[in-house]
């Protein structure tokens, strides 16, 4: 069942033009954006710094408002709604945030921070609200005795199930993890990423997660998508991302991940060099045309788009990849 | 394993501080500010603001001439050996001696009396006009910052405006302007003191608005009015207490200040400021006139300054601590 | 007291990568800074030794050190920015070093220092020596700081979380031109991570730190192959890999200890699924298992060897 729908988003930001300077110029963080997400699935969001999946994030949850397109959750169009009922979408909808250190107000201790959706929503009496507390502690794996403690008190690691349990409070049908795991230590990083697979099958939800690493990417979501320069270049399963992606960027990301085994990295080719271009004169055509190793005249002219090349998988590139993975490997 | 758990609460924070043990083991004596307490191994306990800074020296010493400073204040009339105002020209530009302790000005006015009763005049100003700029410059500097766009716009050019001028220069002309005497500086320190505050507190507000846990209370439905109260304010409130602290000793010499320009206190009422200003002619002959309100006002603004530090410290971010 | 690093030994040859993998709070961060005599008072080295080519280095004066940190031991930091001065242009603030240390003439530098930059694999290097370092892109300024430290000819590089703060097309250009660079630099390499696939990328021996100590320390191939230490191999177990999606990770459960007031037996035992009576009995030292292979764990090291070998064969 389809849960949300997100059409043609634009977000353009504006560079702050100097006293004496004649223009302000766009940034074009999200640049019509179209994906969907259905009930219980997890689409993981890559790319690089810069691409625009945290605004995405944003503007999906409504923190920041959207300069064109629609965002659909749950039937309603979100990008229409008044405050009053913005108010009743958050029960629906939470997020997780990176940064386990700003996330969390210093001065709060961490029931009251677990507590403050509860009682922004007037759930139940503030008895049954510290239970709840508790309970959730529980399912996050933290000591329920700890409520009483400031968020300075606890590990990084430790913070996040805080800001996991937040989330949860209200019982959302979609969450959106915004590189929940970046900061982590690695053995954290699997921990947290384990909870969160389980408290998806346990109370039936659906992720919408982000991240810059196709690692972990791949290993929480069932769909990926792949961003550049503020629009989307693939999406298709994360079980074929390995095998089955064929947009050069997406060949390029996956080439960039480390070798697990030190005796893989004498044969390693780089697909890609160079860097991510401005996003304020990003280049005409295909985004990706100056550090794509196969593009020709067409791609400099024309901006190809976003279409299906099987069964739940869709390339925006001319040459719809698939040819391109022949001469990749070839 | 044993479990014990202790409860007081913080006045200074109203935080209620939860003091457990986990782990009986080696015991092992704690002191936490006055009190000291038992724990064994393992365990942890919090300290709060108010403990440290009663742990802090310094800031012990600064709070301490305070206390001592307001209660002379209040007891004025117990304390003074004389009338403040009563004139004795006999004996004018006394030298110090058992009946006049600190000697007489060039009135013949007791000049220990006449501090005494300074202190009320002096400290009292300069709190009455901090709590007028924190009254102003806390909700301009918050709603300016959290709400931004083109409020924040006006609001930041009119500061800018008033930040352009010397502050104690137009404060002279606010008051020049109204006429002498003490209200008028008041309101003139405050119109122009004000502006300041609203600056950081602008900028702090910013700098929290920044940070993902805003974010995080909006995504939970959280109101704006609870995001300024609850959120923005308790990270914004402990720095600008640190600073109204610390300037209360520059508020004190601003109000003498401004009083030795004639324009504050206006005689006969003994203001700190003003006897500096009635002493100066004198100079030469009797320096004992300028040299005892210098060191009151040296000695009020030193406490503040060490007081300021201290509570600096004991609000830093990590505010409640586990040792 | 906070014991930040505790007993801590190895060796880095020349020519040789040896990376220092632990998570944050092991202890690697401040070895490095140890080696390079920048602890900070109230931290202070209570004992140990540090010999660069048979020089003990803690016996060195203050200005001895400084000269040294800049040419025998060369530094790159996790973020370039704050390491360049950022109102020099990179040109400048590398032909001063190069006129500083190798004491050649101004223009021969800026030949010298166009060349560097080429060889760091930064296009157009000629344009890039007249730009500020807010400039350049994060990967170009770690490129650059790379170049720095290379144009000295260490004896010693340390690269700190050298690729953390990159993207990951950057950071695989920037480890791909690392190992062409150590190959002809001759240096020994000390490489501070956390990042396993980045220790799989560079090197080519590894010491695993945890709270402060090495527990594991051997061929890049035989730690990736036969983890001993449970931690390590938890560690291994921790990342996700592409294309295994249903696999499960195994993460190492619970948090790293503190480091105040160390328990006086193994540390990772409380995380450890492992962990038996004889663990308690003190803090286990590292000990070579195999030649070149050694680890501190008092399972490992009670096991006989060959039971050992054939157990991570299996």
């Amino acid at each position: 069942m389809r849960l949300l729908e997100v059409d043609d988003l634009e977000k353009y930001y504006r560079t702050r033009g100097g006293l004496f300077s004649s223009g302000r110029e766009k940034v074009h963080a999200v640049d019509g954006i179209s994906f969907t997400m259905d009930r219980e699935e997890t689409l993981g969001l890559v790319g690089e710094s810069g691409c625009g999946k945290s605004t995405l994030a944003r503007l999906v949850a409504r923190l920041e408002e959207p300069d064109g397109g629609r965002v659909i959750f749950a039937g309603k169009d979100i990008t229409e709604l008044s405050e009053k009922e913005l108010q009743e979408l958050r029960c629906e909808m939470q997020v997780i945030f990176q940064d386990t250190y700003s996330s969390l107000n210093p001065r709060l201790t961490v029931s009251s921070i677990i507590g403050e959706p509860l009682a922004n929503f007037h759930v139940g009496t503030r008895k049954e609200q510290k239970e709840r507390v508790q309970e959730l502690l529980e399912t996050v794996g933290l000591n329920p005795e700890h409520a009483t403690r400031y968020p300075h008190e606890f590990s990084g690691g430790q913070r996040q199930r805080i800001g996991i349990a937040r989330a949860l409070a209200l019982r959302p049908k979609l969450v959106i993890c915004d590189e929940p795991v970046s900061n982590l230590d690695v053995s954290i990083q699997a921990q947290i990423l384990n909870l969160l697979k389980k408290l998806k099958q346990e109370f039936g939800l659906s992720y919408l997660f982000i991240s810059h690493d196709l690692a972990v990417i791949s290993y929480i979501s069932d769909r990926v998508a792949v961003m550049y320069l503020g629009k989307i270049v693939e999406v298709l399963k994360s079980r074929d991302l390995a095998t089955e992606a064929c947009h050069p960027y997406t060949l390029a990301l996956l080439a960039a991940v480390p070798v697990s085994d030190p005796r893989l990295r004498e044969g390693k080719e780089l697909i890609v060099k160079g860097e991510p271009p401005d996003p304020v004169n990003p280049p005409a055509g295909c985004r990706f045309h100056p550090r794509c190793p196969w593009a020709e005249e067409k791609c400099r002219r024309e901006e190809p788009v976003l279409k299906s090349v099987k069964a739940g998988h869709q390339v925006a590139c001319h040459f719809e990849g698939i040819t391109m993975r022949g001469c990749g490997s070839g | 394993m044993s479990k014990r758990e202790f409860r007081c609460l913080d006045l200074l924070t109203g935080v209620v501080l939860v003091l457990e043990s986990i782990e009986a083991g080696t015991e092992k004596r704690v002191k936490a500010g006055m009190k000291s307490f038992t724990f064994g191994t393992g365990e942890r306990f919090i300290i709060s603001p108010i403990y440290r800074l009663a742990r802090d020296k310094m800031a012990l010493i600064g709070l301490g001439i305070i206390i001592v400073i307001v209660a002379v204040g209040i007891f004025a009339p117990y304390l003074a050996p004389h009338d403040p105002v009563q004139v004795d020209l006999n004996q004018k530009l006394a030298r110090p001696s058992a009946t006049y302790p600190l000697g007489t000005d060039h009135l013949g006015r007791c000049i220990l009396s006449r501090l005494i009763y300074g202190t009320r005049v002096s400290l009292s100003t300069a709190m009455l006009v901090l709590t007028v700029i924190i009254f102003i410059s806390v909700p301009a500097g918050t709603i300016s910052g959290y709400v931004g766009g083109r409020l924040d716009n006006i609001v930041m050019r009119v500061i800018d405006i008033l930040l352009a001028f010397p502050g104690l220069v137009l404060a002279l002309v606010v008051a020049g302007m109204l006429g002498p005497g003490l209200l008028n500086v008041m309101i003139a320190l405050g119109a122009v003191w004000w502006v300041g505050y609203a600056r950081i507190i602008r900028g702090m507000v910013l700098s929290v608005k920044e940070k993902e846990f805003i974010l995080a209370a909006r995504s939970c439905g959280t109101s704006n009015s609870k995001i300024i109260f609850r959120h923005i304010l308790p990270n914004v409130l402990s720095p600008v207490i640190v600073l109204a602290t610390l300037d209360m000793g520059s508020l004190i010499l601003a109000i003498s200040g401004l009083s030795f320009l004639g324009l504050g206190a206006q005689p006969p009422v003994p203001e700190w400021g003003a006897m500096l200003n009635d002493g100066r002619p004198y100079m030469q002959v009797a320096p004992h006139l300028m040299l005892f309100p210098g060191l009151a006002i040296m000695l009020v603004v030193l406490a503040f300054n060490l007081l300021g530090d201290g509570l600096r410290d004991a609000f830093d971010p990590k505010g409640i601590m586990r040792v | 007291m906070v014991k930040a690093v505790n007993g801590v030994s190895f060796d880095v040859k020349s020519g040789r990568t040896l990376a220092i993998v632990g998570e944050s709070g092991s202890g690697k961060t401040v070895t490095v800074l140890s080696l390079l005599g920048l602890i900070d008072p109230p931290g202070k080295i209570v004992s140990g030794e540090i010999y660069l080519d048979g020089r003990n280095l803690l016996g060195l004066s203050r200005e001895e050190l400084r000269r040294l940190r800049g040419k025998d031991m060369a530094l790159v930091f996790q973020d370039p920015m704050t390491s360049l001065n950022p109102v020099f242009t990179i040109g400048t603030q590398i032909t001063e070093t190069l006129i500083c240390h190798m004491g050649i003439a101004g223009a021969e530098a800026k030949i010298e220092a166009i060349e560097m930059l080429k060889r760091v694999g930064l296009p157009h290097p000629e344009k890039i020596i007249k730009r500020y370092p807010f400039q350049l892109s994060g990967g170009q300024r770690q490129r650059v700081m790379i170049a720095l430290a290379l144009s000295m000819n260490p004896r010693v590089l340390i690269a700190d979380e050298p690729t953390t703060a990159l993207d990951v097309t950057v950071q695989a250009q920037i480890l791909y031109e690392m190992r062409q660079l150590i190959k002809d630099c001759r240096a020994g390499v000390i490489l501070i991570t956390h990042d396993l696939g980045v220790v799989a990328e560079l090197a080519d021996e590894v010491a695993v730190m945890y709270a402060g100590s090495i527990v594991e320390y051997g061929d890049v191939y035989e730690i990736f192959d036969n983890p001993l230490h449970p931690y390590t191999k938890a560690l291994l177990k921790s990342i996700p890999r592409l294309g295994t999606k249903d696999e499960v990770l195994r993460p190492v459960l619970g948090q790293p200890p503190s480091l105040i007031d160390l328990p006086g037996r193994c540390a990772f035992l409380p995380r450890c699924e492992h962990g038996a009576g004889g663990c308690r009995a003190g803090v286990p030292s590292l000990e070579e298992i195999i030649p070149g292979h050694a680890v501190a764990c008092h399972r490992v090291i009670t096991a006989k060897p060959e039971e050992v070998t054939l157990r991570a064969l299996a």
